[in-house]
């Protein structure tokens, strides 16, 4: 598999957590609470493009809203593929901080 | 309600955020920033709610810009390159786009030239826009038909400083000949003026020596241009040096002036100060001094105001009656003219030199612009023509993405990169050519592109402007095309096509119709022309050499020269007169018995008794003036035909008659109508009679016939006569070579017609051959099948000639109302001339159908001899 940048992996995790309500804005919100640095809707739209270029995510367009000032959303879902690659990208992550807490990362110089 | 729309961003933050976001088909992007900004409204109130979102705003900027940037800078690129490749490809057909607007910009850009220099006379002075000049209206003397008179009498300058306080400064001008002389270095010069010292203070005429505030104070003092300075002195510094004129006064020089510019409506060489006069007219001058005589119309008067705010009040004061400052009872009225409108402002009587016509300039201006418009036509028509060429090209970019407008700017910019090409080429051209076209319209152009912003800026314009409507249509053409027929092989559907051809033909006819006119123009000009030149004037014009006399003493007594003069043998007659038979330039008041009190005055001659054998002008009754009848010296008049229907008289001979001589004379003869003026007018009436010897200044010119053999010998043996008689240098020129300058204006006119006719035809026929190359090049497989099934050669000549002669024969057709009246008027400026009759059109049909025949008929008969085993062979 190809490996996605660190943008993109945190986006895509972002959007499994959503489910149903993975748009623009909840995502947002999301990366920022769990990174907790400010994040643009540029920096997240970019790597939802290019998930969605690479085929691990796919897209649709909600009804149109009152509160959105009668604009569409559009909504984000993971492919199967998306799914495989959050699977690897777990087990990566996983395996190489193997035996490694987060105490002793601290303690050296 | 005021709530909810509260709620929604600001409006014009939000157009922004639409244009520049990518998305814009869906806007959700929009919806996800509505709905953060509604968070932060609810959060932290409107103002941070707005803060927020310009601030979004303000952050993608940069970036869209670089995208932008880099994007475009891509395309343009690539389509720079694509458009190289095609001129490379299409080497015919560039050429050709390429040669027809260089030559049409090349034209224009003379053209424009020509005008800039025309509008720009007399601007250079500072105070242009606040100096007039003083012109009478003389409502009993019409000359020429026009009664505005150049002239005014030395008192009128003061009179009129004295009544309007807005007047800063006036000067009067005198402008006369000078025979001038420096150790023997003698010339007779023309352009000589004596004028006020305020002259310097109003006009604009800068000296590289002397002092500008005292140069023309001292009598006898003068000022020279730095030609003049290099003419007389060489290297030696002319300052303080003594110039002898007219054998009689010696100036002193005071200072030296820049040459004057051509750009001027006078032009002078030397500038005698104002004072001097009062020496040289008192010699003649009976009766008080001259200046304070108002009967004395000989001067030149220019005003300048104190500030150019003025103008408009100062301007609706005129015209004033000359009788408010002269006291004697007088029709004469008093206008003014502004400075710069003088050169286009046609002329009036007595100008320093000719001017211009503002309508001169319009009629240029018509050339450029229809020139322009046909080089335009043709790179239309080419491009639409070729667009077949670049179909699949289109139908790539529009499936690759491409949007219309994108390829609208791909087609505009290729015009516009030709546009540019051309006027490369054709700034190159001007360069070379200037000084050619320079002495053609005997004017000093100047051309320099790079130090003067606004000629650079209007030919960048121009460029523009030309590629832009060269390209217009093609690229809204070629972007219309539909990918999906293009890639089906089906290209283009009919109606576009014929609609195409439709907007071409129509190009084609009309300039061919521009073309035609101006060969009709043409030829009716030269007709006109010759027709003038070869007109039996009523008088014998060849192998007359005529010597116009300004030396005082010769004019005095011109008889021992005259007899020595015909004593050679190869000199056939010698006669005197006031002025030359073709341009009898002067009238006088006449009387006879039942003159109405404003009756007009009527131009007259002064001869000698040979005169009217000399110049074999015939009577139509009455008789000759006689040497055995001595009163004929002041009681003889002959009258031309004119004068006597004019008069009314039945029987002319006998009757009383006087042209302010102190003895009534009467009629003796009436002769046959001759032209003593140009052809544009009716023959005046005119009155001939003896020179008496009270009246030497009137001997103004010799007239001497000579011998057809040997005329350079006659000429120098002349020439030696006159010097041992006069110092002056003798100026002769031929009768009928003089005759020919009457109608200078006209034949510039004609030949700079004929030019650019011949240009106008060269770039139709150039977008004709383009066309013809590229129909018979898309009808080879009809051609190659019609051979085959038997046709020949010259049905299949006829076949592709005909829509190209049906096209030319619509453009003819429409030329023939509009050049007729076009020409129609111009001939009304003529009182003899030709009617326009059916040669000039038949002319102008054979002209251009043959052109554009011969223009198709390479292509097309490469086309039908091809060998229709080559033109099928793809099948």
């Amino acid at each position: 598999m190809k490996f996605l940048s660190r943008p993109e992996e945190l986006v895509l995790l972002a959007v499994w957590r959503l489910k149903e309500n993975a748009y623009c804005v909840p995502i947002k919100k999301q990366l920022v609470k769990s990174t907790g640095h400010d994040w643009s809707f540029g920096a997240v739209y970019d790597p939802l493009d290019r998930l969605e270029k690479k085929g691990l995510l796919e897209s649709h367009f909600s009804e149109p809203t009152a509160r959105r000032g009668g604009k569409r959303k559009r909504i984000y879902k993971l492919t199967p593929s998306g799914i495989m690659s959050l699977i690897d990208i777990k087990t990566i992550s996983d395996e190489v901080w193997e035996g490694i807490p987060l105490k002793t990362l601290k303690e050296e110089p | 309600m005021t709530k909810k729309e509260f709620k929604n961003p600001p409006k014009l933050a939000e157009r922004i955020l639409r244009l520049i976001y990518p998305d814009r088909g869906t806007f959700t992007s929009l919806g996800d920033f509505q709905e953060e900004y509604l968070e932060v409204y609810q959060s932290s109130g409107p103002f941070k709610a707005k803060l927020w979102y310009w601030k979004q705003i303000a952050k993608s900027i940069p970036n869209f810009i670089r995208n932008e940037a880099h994007w475009s800078f891509v395309m343009i690129h690539n389509y720079f390159k694509i458009a190289l490749r095609n001129i490379k490809r299409h080497k015919t057909f560039s050429i050709i786009n390429i040669t027809g607007l260089v030559i049409g910009m090349t034209c224009s850009i003379f053209i424009m030239l020509f005008i800039q220099y025309e509008m720009s006379h007399d601007r250079y002075h500072e105070k242009a826009d606040r100096i007039f000049r003083i012109l009478i209206r003389q409502p009993t003397d019409i000359y020429q038909g026009i009664d505005m008179y150049n002239i005014s009498p030395p008192p009128l300058k003061a009179a009129l400083k004295n009544d309007f306080p807005e007047i800063q400064n006036a000067a009067r001008i005198l402008r006369t000949e000078g025979l001038i002389n420096y150790k023997n270095n003698c010339y007779l010069e023309g352009r000589f003026f004596t004028a006020d010292p305020e002259f310097l203070k109003i006009f604009t005429f800068p000296l590289t020596a002397g002092d500008l505030e005292t140069a023309l104070d001292e009598p006898f003092s003068i000022l020279l241009t730095e030609e003049m300075a290099e003419k007389y002195f060489g290297d030696e510094d002319p300052m303080g040096k003594i110039l002898n004129i007219d054998n009689k006064y010696d100036y002193k020089i005071t200072g030296i002036l820049r040459n004057v510019p051509g750009n001027s409506h006078f032009q002078f060489d030397f500038l005698g100060s104002f004072n001097s006069l009062y020496t040289i007219f008192s010699e003649w001058h009976r009766g008080g001094s001259f200046s304070e005589d108002w009967d004395m119309y000989s001067f030149k008067t220019y005003i300048q105001l104190h500030s150019s705010s003025d103008t408009g009040e100062f301007n609706s004061k005129f015209p004033v009656r000359l009788e408010k400052y002269r006291g004697r009872p007088t029709h004469d009225e008093i206008y003014i003219q502004p400075l710069t409108d003088i050169h286009l402002g046609g002329n009036v009587n007595d100008e320093i030199e000719a001017n211009s016509d503002i309508r001169y300039v319009y009629f240029f201006s018509a050339i450029a612009l229809l020139i322009m418009l046909v080089a335009c036509f043709n790179y239309m028509n080419l491009s639409t023509a070729g667009a077949v060429q670049r179909m699949k090209e289109v139908g790539i970019r529009k499936v690759m993405g491409a949007c219309r407008l994108n390829l609208i700017r791909q087609f505009l910019g290729e015009s516009l990169l030709f546009a540019f090409m051309a006027l490369l080429f054709s700034l190159l051209l001007v360069k070379l050519l200037l000084p050619a076209f320079s002495s053609l319209l005997e004017k000093e152009l100047s051309f320099q592109v790079f130090n003067n912003i606004k000629t650079l800026s209007s030919l960048i314009c121009v460029s523009v402007l030309v590629g832009i409507l060269s390209g217009s249509y093609p690229a809204f053409f070629l972007s219309s095309f539909l990918p999906v027929n293009i890639i089906k092989g089906k290209w283009i559907s009919y109606k576009s096509l014929n609609r195409s051809s439709g907007f071409r033909n129509t190009l084609v006819v009309t300039q061919f119709a521009i073309s035609t006119v101006l060969v009709i123009c043409t030829i009716i000009i030269y007709n006109q022309l010759q027709y003038i030149r070869t007109k039996e004037l009523g008088f014998k014009k060849e192998y007359i050499v005529t010597v116009p006399i300004q030396d005082e003493n010769l004019k005095k007594r011109y008889g021992p020269l005259k007899y020595d003069l015909s004593q050679y043998s190869k000199i056939v007659d010698v006669t005197v007169s006031n002025f030359l038979p073709f341009a009898v330039a002067n009238s006088q008041a006449v009387d006879w018995d039942g003159r109405p009190d404003d009756g007009p005055d009527f131009r007259y001659l002064c001869v000698e008794h040979n005169f009217l054998d000399f110049y074999g002008i015939e009577l139509a009754e009455g008789r000759n003036f006689s040497k055995e009848i001595t009163t004929d010296i002041e009681q003889a008049y002959i009258l031309n035909e004119s004068a006597v229907s004019l008069i009314g008289w039945d029987e002319a001979i006998g009757k009383r008659f006087n042209c302010q001589r102190n003895v009534d004379g009467q009629v003796i003869g009436v002769v046959n109508n001759f032209h003593c003026h140009s052809l544009h007018r009716q023959i005046e009436p005119l009155v001939i009679f003896l020179l008496d010897e009270s009246g030497w200044w009137d001997v103004r010119y010799f007239s001497i016939k000579i011998n057809s053999a040997d005329v350079s010998g006659t000429l120098a043996v002349i020439e030696k006569k006159f010097e041992r008689f006069s110092p002056y240098p003798l100026s002769y020129s031929f009768l009928d070579e003089k005759i020919d300058t009457l109608y200078r204006r006209e034949q510039k006119l004609g030949q700079n017609f004929g030019y650019f006719t011949f240009v106008a035809i060269f770039i139709a026929c150039l977008g004709l051959f383009g066309l013809a190359s590229l129909a018979t090049g898309q009808r080879t497989k009809e051609i190659g099948i019609r051979k085959t099934l038997g046709a020949s050669l010259s049905s299949i000549c006829f076949l592709l000639t005909k829509e190209f002669m049906k096209l030319t024969s619509i453009g003819i057709i429409i030329a023939f109302p509009v050049s007729y009246f076009a020409m129609h008027k111009w001939l009304k400026n003529f009182a003899y001339r030709i009617d326009i009759g059916w040669i000039p059109f038949i002319g102008a049909v054979i002209i251009t159908v043959l052109l554009s025949l011969g223009t198709v008929s390479y292509q097309v008969f490469k086309a039908a001899t091809a060998n229709p085993v080559d033109s099928l062979r793809y099948e």
